[in-house]
């Protein structure tokens, strides 16, 4: 029970026997004030994109494999072809799917996959791929996979 | 001979005080008798909650306190006398009487654990667990479900959320509501839902993977892992999702934040060395406090209400365990082998996680652990 409606209750009842004898319950009560350090925070950007891989019109064209957050020379040699591809077709879009592989927590790997994407994504656009036209998901452990996958699409116009 | 004649029923008397002595530490407690017609389940739910708190030992034997009551249809009276036989507490569960404001309707096995609750923390000091809710996930059939269940293993309930993939559970204070993950097609949020009637809504819904959420136990903040700025760190927002904080700023890997009691901090988790460990950080910024926990790996850090204890996964190899960390003395300790994902209760005693076989509860006083939900379960987290 909250602890607030307990001693509401309580009271209510005559309980004053309780009120007296019990210490150490909580004292707060939250006066509806902001916190302090709203000042320091900034609103939380929307999505503007919802694509992955399983999206309808996605062409998967290449599985990146990864071993830990790095992006390894042979796994760059992978991104090459791609890469020429969307210089080749600059109205197509990239798809960067991070898979992680079993990890310590799901919770991490969640994140292993999002940060192995987003590592890929940097890549393409240091590579002057225009940001606008990359999307990253994650998959975590979902299929036990180390790797990145990569699929093109053509936006509607 | 005559020495013997009195040594005898000296020992004896002894002997038999000794026997009726409660174990060291526990508070004896006398069960008396319940009326009503549905007197006999409520007791049994009553004497389960007393005797699982491992705070109390019931006992006829020079009791301290008396607990008694009535009980019919779903309703409950509870009554607790001091040593004294003065009544110290009475209270109704399940009135239903228009002309107070205190009016529940819950099911009778509810308010026999929340006057449970009651009578221990009127008697411990400390919280009492009964009437406190675990949420899990459950895998079954391909299928990912949000699901509570109470702390005796029952009332499990399947909370809506689609049929998208959900993960990441975690309460609100006072209970009423819950902050889940959502995944669709590799992109996860963090939604919460109302535990009164359901309704839920999208509170981050930031490019990238979104997900880890924890609510501040003064219920003004939600931290969580957002990559929208590049790389998976901690953030901070109004538990509205209003407004955000990027509270690390790193090319590691910063997740499964947890909250400190007074809410001014935060144990995460970062991979910065290699492999993930465990880090204290002020809610307000500054240099994270790795902590030398000496496992190779530790993951699902969670903050017990106590302020000085951290349990966690710890990873040795392939194997998992649960661990603690003392921040008094910089040092930890396995509790519990081949178990992983802890949740610290309210009483600062008890910790819910997962073994293969299912959900378990563990007195980190005694070592007992009791099975609660059997399955393919993970993320376990309980109501404070």
């Amino acid at each position: 029970m909250n602890p607030t409606t307990f001693l509401s209750r309580a009271a209510a009842l005559g309980v004053t026997a309780f009120l007296v004898s019990c210490s150490g319950l909580p004292d707060h009560v939250h006066d509806g004030s902001l916190p302090d350090d709203e000042a320091e925070m900034s609103a939380v950007p929307q999505r503007s994109d919802q694509l992955g891989l399983k999206d309808p019109g996605v062409e998967s064209v290449a599985v990146v494999p990864f071993r830990g957050r790095e992006l390894h020379a042979d796994s760059k040699r992978r991104l090459y072809p791609v890469l020429e591809r969307l210089k080749a077709n600059p109205s197509q879009h990239l798809v960067i799917g991070g898979f992680s592989g079993r990890q310590p927590s799901e919770e991490y790997a969640r994140q292993l996959a999002e940060a192995r994407a987003r590592l890929v994504r940097r890549w393409f656009e240091d590579e002057d791929i225009s940001p606008d036209r990359l999307h990253t998901a994650a998959y975590g452990q979902e299929t036990g996979s180390n790797s990145v996958e990569l699929g093109v699409f053509t936006p509607a116009p | 001979m005559r020495a013997s004649r009195f040594i005898f029923p000296l020992l004896s008397t002894l002997l038999a005080a000794r026997a009726a002595d409660p174990p060291a530490g526990l508070i004896p407690v006398k069960l008396d008798e319940f009326f009503g017609s549905t007197a006999d389940a409520v007791m049994e739910v009553v004497k389960q909650d007393l005797q699982r708190s491992g705070r109390i030992v019931l006992t006829d034997e020079n009791p301290q306190w008396t607990v008694t009551g009535s009980s019919s249809g779903g309703r409950v009276k509870g009554v607790l006398l001091d040593a004294k036989g003065e009544v110290v507490l009475t209270i109704q569960y399940g009135l239903d009487d228009p002309s107070t404001e205190y009016v529940e309707v819950k099911d009778l096995r509810t308010n026999a654990h929340e006057f449970s609750d009651d009578v221990i923390e009127m008697i411990t000091g400390q919280p009492g667990i009964a009437a406190r809710q675990i949420a899990f996930i459950r895998e079954s059939g391909g299928r990912r479900a949000l699901c509570t269940v109470d702390t005796s293993g029952r009332n499990l309930r399947v909370i809506p959320t689609g049929r998208l993939p959900v993960s990441s559970p975690a309460f609100s204070p006072g209970n009423e509501q819950l902050a889940f993950s959502l995944t669709n097609d590799g992109q996860t949020d963090t939604w919460l839902t109302s535990l009164d009637d359901g309704a839920a809504s999208a509170i981050i819904l930031a490019s990238g993977t979104n997900s880890g959420a924890s609510i501040s136990p003064d219920g003004t903040r939600i931290a969580l892992t957002m990559s929208h700025e590049g790389n998976p760190d901690i953030y901070i927002s109004l538990i509205a999702g209003t407004h955000s904080k990027r509270l690390t700023n790193s090319d590691s890997i910063e997740f499964s934040p947890a909250w400190s009691p007074d809410s001014s901090r935060l144990v995460f988790c970062s991979d910065g060395t290699g492999s993930p460990q465990l880090y204290i950080m002020s809610r307000s910024g500054g240099e994270p406090q790795r902590l030398s926990t000496r496992w190779q790996t530790c993951t699902d850090p969670d903050w017990c209400p106590d302020g000085v204890r951290i349990a966690f996964t710890a990873h040795r190899g392939s194997s998992r365990s649960i661990a603690i960390y003392d921040l008094n003395r910089g040092t930890s300790a396995q509790i519990a082998a081949g178990g992983w994902d802890p949740s610290w209760a309210a009483d600062a005693r008890h910790l819910v996680y997962v073994k293969s076989d299912g959900l378990h509860i563990l007195d980190t006083v005694t070592g007992d652990s009791r099975k609660l939900v059997s399955g393919n379960v993970s993320e376990p987290t309980w109501s404070r």
